[in-house]
């Protein structure tokens, strides 16, 4: 209400004036009265004004196309604008963003537009009204309106520069900010003053003060309201330096904004950032001790600030950027190595939400009595129930977490719960490495909804082996098996081994059918979790779950102690024995069972784990020299294939149809040498992890070889042994790799097992393929040779050639007989069968033998064994006949014979069942034919002594203590010919001109061609001892028609030998002695009339 | 010499009208062209000042004379109301901006609307007017006004172009969206048009300020105008105002005229543009009609000026608060009066006579005088239509002018004496004795009754009525029996 001049109140006739602040001069009622000046301004000023509704940041009454920048202006300016308070925060908040676009690598650009002088209608219809209306105050005249600076963020227009102002918000900048852009609420810019680190205020008020200084500096010279406005402008930068508080003195970035315009330029450049190193990153993940990552790993969360009660500016992340810098909504996690504009070297990053993978799979046995072992619970895992049942989890966290956390931190960091509704909710405790340094914790949490929860009843086969850790083993085997069950019923796991990478090693599949996948996987480490992975039916492709973590393998502590292995590799059977520091006398070595099995399996289950990888029993030894080839893989112990072990008390069948080798030791082609070298290598792994597993730190490899071996299988055993020896981990120095002939290996054992004095003895190691053959006298070898006239041909192919003879005692092994004839592993199949029959069938022998029947079926085996044995023995006489007549033998009576290797066990036949010793009717057989081919009498000493513990004859003398070691004579390996021969196979060739029987057949004289002697005297001679022999009445032996048409059958098969040596490899050639080819000769036609019933 | 007027928005059509019947009373010398202009053309403000304007013309025509009444001369443009929307039947903002070409080929013009604009402005329709946004009007004005060949805007600006002495008065709110937007808009693209011209012309303007409220909408985030934030933007508005006064070398405006209200009168609706939004007339529009009548009057200065007002502080409004009230008064008694008299007995007489000849012959000599030995006998039926339209509407006008809500009580005429009611105005029993209290000052003339009135006319002599026609001769007739001065 004013008051007239004339006294009569009037009320002006406007809206509700304020009376306390009114500027207006009084009114005359009936009246128009003027005058000039700020009358609207006053009246504007001096209107009772409402507050603005809350949250309300603008007031649309200008009528100007340019209304934003000019309420803008005004609101600014006028302290009791209603606006004022918000314009003046978004103002302040728009500098700071230009200030600190840098530092905070904010997404902020600037793109100009200048509008035309003469707006017209080839002008866009925006652009021509922008210019029509254009204001014209401003602070500079080089600063003008025209010249349109827009300030965009991540491509989203948020303000303009300002002719009057500096900086103006735009009408609207709800959704156009990011989180970066720590300072704003419900969408607009606010005062930053509350929003900045420390550091980041002084630094904003020193920018705020270097403006102002350069704007006073640029507009000294104007005057009216520019100056007015300049005033005020510095008032405001200069009021908002002391809300900041003191300039810290920083430096200005080279970088430029892009406002090149007059007044503009002052904002051009921001504040340099200084840029941190990868070691400088608060959120770092800190890895577990001994965790060396290839890169790190940035944990981003966008509440890790206010859970560290930090400002996000001061944590700072990479390069430039710190956590007030990353734009959370525009990380790709397809680009992990990129934040904005940084580009990570050495590092990625990770959203929590990253760390967890989408589904939670448990498992829930059917039999809840079925446990896992060896794996680790987290706390509340013991809580967890699916439908009522106790579940284990598979831990739904990515794999990668295990390249830096141990299975123990993780254990410890993880915790789930299960809420009521049935969800899960899975917490874990990350360690960043922390603002300045100083390690913080991290919660990140993911709630698991019942539809994301899968629950499975069966599991897959998962065995590690071996199940112990030591300082010096490093080759660990994962295997798993879908065991015939869908992909959509199990999960499929393979090992992480924590710190440790195996790069060079990847997992080997092995794949029949969709539902039988094996997977092998070495590392060179203990596994510390399991990767899981799984098939949901919505999804096409496998997902990964999670991981089970494992409990630490035990501990074994080496000692200084070096085992002695002995490996007696032999063609059907194969034998080991050891000796550890401590002990005197090599032991057998039982190959431990030293699996950890993870899921709970069933019996059946085991029989995959004795077909594919590793027995889950303890073998037998020796046992049978069964390997299966894997096809397809790489050349690694066990994924190249894996021996085949028989579970005690079973049977070797059908091992073809499960593809399984056997008699690989005499192969001489590529594939053979595949099958010897992954038999031995994963033998020798084995026996390794057994002596590792008992604290051994080195090893000795003593390896015993028929020294009948071509060249080319002893080159090939030898490097096949220096690589096993090289690879292994328990090293084992060149020196330490001992090779030696069975023979010497066999000779070894009867000395010292079986305290044969050695003074003039013939040891003879009847092994599957080899017969090996020594020759003693006064403890120094004298002659050695190794002959492929062994078990197989001496007793398997009898059997083969009439399985009939054991239906007699048990029709069904004449039936397994007959099987395994038909497939390729006959003696294997039927060597498994006699073992496990054995003890049955030397029971029963007596009580089937018709002794009185030469023509009774057994006793015509009993005559083909004794027949083929006499035959070896008298060649082994023939090496001492040889020395006796080069005077290199100075004994006159017949030397001592030890008979030992798996084939020693014939020697019981002949004995009908009872231990073979010097009681047997049979041993005056041997001593006859040794006394044929000796030319020597036997002494009251002589004696045939079989092995006690046949087959490990040479496994325990490889390693027998070095204090009776024997005098060693490279030159006593012979293959005396054993009959005479003639050089050259042309008709004009000399016949029988000379004692060629004494010469060393080598592989070279063979391959030059031989022809057979018309006459084989020294078979002629063994023949008549034999018979000799068989004529008495407790012989079992039979009398062997040999006349001139049987010799004739003998020479044409020894020629045919001969003939079939001539013109190869000389390194491939397995030399036979004559007499040897010849007597087999016999035995074939000795067999073939036993078969044929004459 | 001419007078321009321009209304502007609901509010400046409403001004406009008041205007007409402010001339209608009060002659003035020089022609009056008025221009509407509404984006929403259908609004019923703008549709009742349209229809009195037209009214005013033809009742006008008929009663061509000598006399006073209806002297004013109303020249409506052609056509009466411009929109800027006359090709697009639903415009929406970033259409009208082309906003999609823009991001493609301009996008930094793009990107300063977005800046300018926020998403729900540049989206809403604006067939209903600017919506409580000016800066959108501003903008479509400032584009779509073309002033050199669009209709009517070239026909006013070459008449202004050859008046020596052009004075445009425009008329709107400040507070509102249309007249808010248009007033500075397009009295810059006229001043800017006629740059040459400038010492030829003055220009002045209302700036209404809020007088009156509405409820608020059931939906507050749609794009409308808000009473309760007018006095906010009105003060937002007037600060631009002050700016543009200050800013530029020579003010857009030699004069402007501040008008409000320190009581807001409801408005009992709130109506989003188009037919429903027909406010009744409002007495702070008749001081906007005294301020033209007042710009018409003033000297050109070199320093714009503003004007300013005041009542008496009472409840009462009377002439004594109106500027150049009292001068008005009489002039409203007259035209009111007689509108009264017209309306209240000699129209319906003769109405009856053209349908039933004779029914006046007997005894009226005024008739016999002027119609029966006139020029044209009884050929009155459309003037007397025409002239009876506009007193309706005369009369409705100061009936709602009178019907405040807002606590004060309008004291110009006793409008109790006509009841308005279905766009028809109707007289009580006693009549005569409305027509004697209409005007409530004591005069011994304007105590006559209708029968007293049709007895004075009988006296006439027929040959001192001037007009140029027998109803012309009627109207004047009447008029200067009515007349209270």
């Amino acid at each position: 209400m004013t008051q007239a001049p004339h006294g009569q109140d009037y009320i002006p006739q406007l809206p509700d004036i304020d009376p306390e602040i009114s500027k207006l001069d009084p009114q005359r009622s009936g009246f128009w009265t003027g005058s000039s000046g700020v009358v609207l301004a006053n009246i504007g000023t001096s209107l009772k004004v409402p507050d603005l509704p809350e949250g309300e940041r603008t007031i649309d009454s200008i009528p100007d196309l340019w209304a934003r920048p000019l309420l803008f202006t005004r609101a600014l300016y006028d302290t009791r604008h209603k606006l004022h308070e918000q314009v003046l925060a978004e103002w302040r908040g728009m500098l700071a963003l230009v200030a600190l676009w840098e530092t905070r690598s904010l997404s902020l650009e600037v793109r100009s537009l200048e509008l035309p002088a003469n707006p017209n209608r080839t002008n866009p219809a925006f652009v021509r009204a922008a210019a029509l209306l254009c204001p014209t105050e401003a602070l500079s005249e080089d600063t003008p309106w025209e010249k349109v600076n827009i300030f965009y963020y991540d491509d989203r227009p948020i303000g303009m520069a300002s002719p009057t102002t500096l900086v103006c918000t735009a009408v609207s900048t709800q959704g156009r900010l990011d989180e970066r852009v720590s300072w704003q609420k419900g969408g607009a810019l606010a005062d930053p003053c509350d929003f900045l680190s420390t550091a980041e205020r002084g630094a904003v008020s020193f920018w705020l003060k270097k403006l102002s200084e350069e704007l006073i500096e640029s507009l000294a010279l104007i005057k009216g309201r520019p100056r007015s406005l300049l005033n005020s402008l510095t008032r405001l930068l200069s009021e908002f330096c002391k809300s900041l508080g003191e300039p810290v003195d920083s430096q200005v970035s080279e970088r430029e904004l892009g406002l090149s315009v007059g007044l503009y330029r002052l904002l051009d450049r921001p504040l340099r950032t200084r840029e941190i190193g990868l070691q400088q990153s608060a959120v770092a993940l800190v890895p577990s001790a001994g965790f060396q990552p290839v890169r790190s790993l940035l944990v981003l969360e966008t509440e890790l600030a206010q859970k560290w009660a930090v400002n996000p500016a001061e944590v700072p992340v990479y390069g430039r950027t710190t956590l007030a810098g990353i734009d959370f909504r525009a990380l790709d996690p397809d680009k992990p190595g990129q934040i904005g504009r940084e580009v990570l070297q050495g590092a990625a990053w990770r959203t929590p939400e990253l760390f967890f993978c989408e589904r939670l799979l448990l498992i829930a046995p059917d039999n809840i009595d079925d446990r896992f072992q060896g794996i680790r619970e987290v706390e509340g895992q013991k809580n967890l129930l699916f439908d009522g049942r106790p579940a284990v989890p598979i831990l739904p966290i990515r794999g990668e977490l295990l390249d830096y956390l141990s299975a123990a931190d993780l254990q410890e960091r993880v915790r789930l719960f299960m809420e009521k509704d049935g969800s899960i909710r899975v917490e874990m405790r990350l360690t960043l490495v922390g603002v300045n340094n100083k390690p913080r914790s991290l919660t990140i949490k993911h709630l698991y909804p019942r539809e994301a929860i899968d629950c499975r009843t069966t599991v897959p086969i998962i065995e590690i082996w071996p199940h112990f850790q030591s300082q010096t083993w490093k080759t660990y085997y994962t295997y798993f098996d879908t065991a015939v069950r869908r992909a959509q019923e199990i999960f499929v796991a393979r090992p992480h081994c924590g710190a440790i990478h195996n790069p060079e090693f990847r997992p080997q599949v092995f794949q029949r059918s969709e539902s039988d996948v094996r997977q092998l996987t070495r590392t060179t480490a203990p596994p510390t979790a399991l990767v899981c992975t799984a098939q949901f039916p919505d999804v096409s492709a496998p997902v990964e779950v999670g991981f089970l973590l494992l409990q630490d393998f035990p501990t074994v502590q080496t000692n200084d102690a070096a085992w002695s292995l002995g490996i007696d590799f032999g063609t059907s059977a194969t034998q080991v024995y050891y000796q550890s520091g401590g002990s005197d006398e090599p032991e057998p070595l039982e190959i431990p069972r030293q699996f950890l099995r993870v899921t709970p399996v069933s019996a059946d289950d085991l029989d995959r784990l004795t077909t594919y990888f590793l027995p889950p029993f303890v073998p037998e030894t020796p046992f049978l020299t069964l390997f299966r080839p894997e096809v397809g893989t790489e050349r690694t112990p066990y994924i190249r294939g894996n021996i085949r072990y028989l579970k005690p008390g079973t049977l070797a069948k059908l091992l073809n149809q499960e593809g399984v080798y056997s008699g690989f030791k005499w192969s001489d082609n590529e594939e053979g040498k595949q099958l010897l070298a992954g038999f031995l290598e994963q033998l020798a792994l084995q026996c390794a992890a057994a002596a590792a597993g008992r604290g051994a730190r080195t090893v000795r490899w003593h390896v015993s070889y028929p020294s009948v071996f071509s060249r080319g299988a002893s080159a090939f055993l030898r490097s096949t042994w220096r690589t096993i020896a090289r690879n292994c981990d328990l090293p084992c120095r060149d020196d330490e790799l001992v090779f030696r002939t069975e023979s010497e290996a066999a000779a070894r054992f009867f000395k010292q097992k079986q305290g044969i004095p050695f003074t003039e003895t013939i040891c003879i190691d009847i092994g599957g393929g080899t017969s090996d053959i020594s020759v003693w006298e006064e403890t120094s070898l004298q002659q050695q040779c190794s002959i492929r006239f062994a078990g197989e041909t001496l007793f398997m192919d009898l059997l083969k050639a009439k399985p009939s003879v054991l239906g007699i005692f048990n029709p069904d092994w004449e039936r397994r007989l007959i099987e395994a004839k038909r497939g390729t592993n006959f003696y294997a199949e039927a060597d498994s069968l006699l073992r496990a029959g054995r003890e049955e069938i030397f029971e029963r022998l007596p009580m089937v033998i018709d002794t009185t029947n030469r023509q009774d079926r057994i006793y015509r085996l009993i005559h083909l064994i004794s027949l083929g044995t006499a035959g070896l023995v008298f060649y082994a006489g023939l090496l001492v006949r040889r020395l006796v007549e080069q005077k290199r033998w100075a004994s006159e009576t017949l030397p001592y014979v030890c008979i030992g290797g798996n084939g020693a066990r014939m020697f019981r036949w002949l004995s009908l069942g009872q231990e073979f010793d010097q009681e047997a009717a049979q041993h005056r057989l041997f001593r006859k034919v040794l006394e044929a081919s000796t030319s020597l009498e036997a002494g009251p000493a002589f004696g045939v002594a079989i092995s006690k513990l046949p087959k490990a004859e040479a496994a325990f003398g490889l390693i027998v203590p070095s204090k009776i070691i024997f005098k060693r004579e490279e030159e006593a390996k012979v293959e005396l010919a054993g009959e005479n021969f003639s050089l050259g196979v042309a008709a004009d060739a000399p016949m029988d001109d000379a004692e060629t029987w004494k010469w060393n057949l080598k592989a070279e004289v063979l391959a030059s061609g031989l022809k057979a002697p018309a006459t084989f005297k020294f078979l002629r001679t063994f023949i008549d001892a034999y018979n000799t022999y068989a004529a008495t009445h407790e012989s079992l032996a039979r009398k062997v028609v040999y006349n001139d048409g049987v010799e004739k059958l003998v020479r044409d098969s020894v020629q045919e030998y001969l003939n079939s040596q001539k013109g190869i490899d000389e390194a491939a050639i397995v030399v036979e002695p004559i007499f040897i080819t010849a007597l087999k000769a016999l035995l074939k036609l000795e067999t073939d009339a036993w078969v044929g019933g004459k | 010499m001419g007078y321009y007027i321009i209304g502007i928005g609901g509010s400046g059509a409403k001004c406009t009208e008041a205007l007409i019947h402010t001339l209608a009373a009060f002659p003035v010398e020089q022609p009056v062209s008025i221009l509407l202009v509404d984006p929403d053309t259908a609004n019923g403000n703008l549709a009742r000042t349209v229809q009195t304007l037209d009214a005013y013309v033809a009742a006008r025509s008929g009663v061509l004379g000598e006399q006073a009444l209806l002297k004013s001369f109303l020249k409506p443009t052609d056509p009466r109301v411009w929109t800027p929307f006359t090709d697009e039947p639903r415009p929406v903002f970033r259409d009208l901006f082309q906003y999609e070409f823009l991001s493609r080929r301009h996008p930094v013009a793009a990107g300063l609307m977005d800046v300018l604009y926020s998403e729900q402005e540049k989206t809403a329709k604006l067939d209903k007017g600017f919506l409580g946004h000016p800066s959108i009007g501003a903008a479509v004005l400032a584009d779509s006004a073309d002033l050199i060949s669009e209709h009517p805007w070239k026909e006013l600006c070459n008449t202004m172009r050859n008046d020596p002495q052009a004075k445009v008065f425009l008329f709107g709110s400040i507070f509102g969206g249309t007249g808010a937007s248009g007033l500075p808009t397009l009295a810059r693209l006229l001043t800017d048009h006629l740059q040459d011209r400038r010492e030829q012309f003055t220009i002045g303007s209302t700036l209404l300020l809020p007088y009156f409220s509405f409820p608020p909408a059931d939906d507050r985030s749609q794009l409308q105008a808000r009473s309760e934030e007018f006095v906010l933007r009105s003060q937002a508005a007037l600060g631009y105002y002050q700016d543009k006064l200050d800013a530029d070398e020579r003010s857009i405006y030699d004069a402007v005229y501040v008008l409000g209200s320190n009581v807001s009168s409801p408005l009992g609706n709130n109506s989003l543009g188009s037919t429903s939004q027909r406010n009744p007339a409002h007495y702070v529009e008749l001081y906007a009609a005294t301020a033209a009548l007042h710009f018409f009057g003033l000297q050109s200065t070199s320093q714009p000026r503003t004007f300013l007002t005041a009542r008496a502080n009472t409840n009462l409004l009377t002439w004594d608060s109106l500027p150049n009230g009292f001068a008005l008064r009489d002039h409203f008694a007259n035209l009111a009066r007689f509108a009264y008299a017209y309306l209240g007995y000699f129209y319906p007489r003769l109405r009856e006579q053209l349908k039933t000849p004779g029914f006046l012959s007997k005894n009226t000599s005024w008739f016999i005088n002027i119609f029966e030995r006139g020029q044209a006998k009884n050929n009155y039926g459309e003037p007397l239509e025409h002239l009876a339209d506009y007193c309706m509407r005369f009369l409705t006008w100061l009936d709602a002018l009178h019907r405040t809500n807002d606590g004060l009580t309008v004291g110009y005429f006793d409008t109790s004496t006509y009841v308005v009611a279905q766009n028809a105005v109707t007289f009580p029993s006693g009549a005569s004795t409305g027509f004697q209290r209409l005007y409530p000052i004591a005069d011994r003339r304007l105590s006559r009754t209708f029968e007293e009135l049709s007895n004075a006319m009988d006296h006439q002599n027929p040959r001192s009525l001037s007009g140029n026609s027998d109803f012309g001769r009627f109207a004047g007739s009447l008029y200067r029996e009515c007349r209270a001065i």
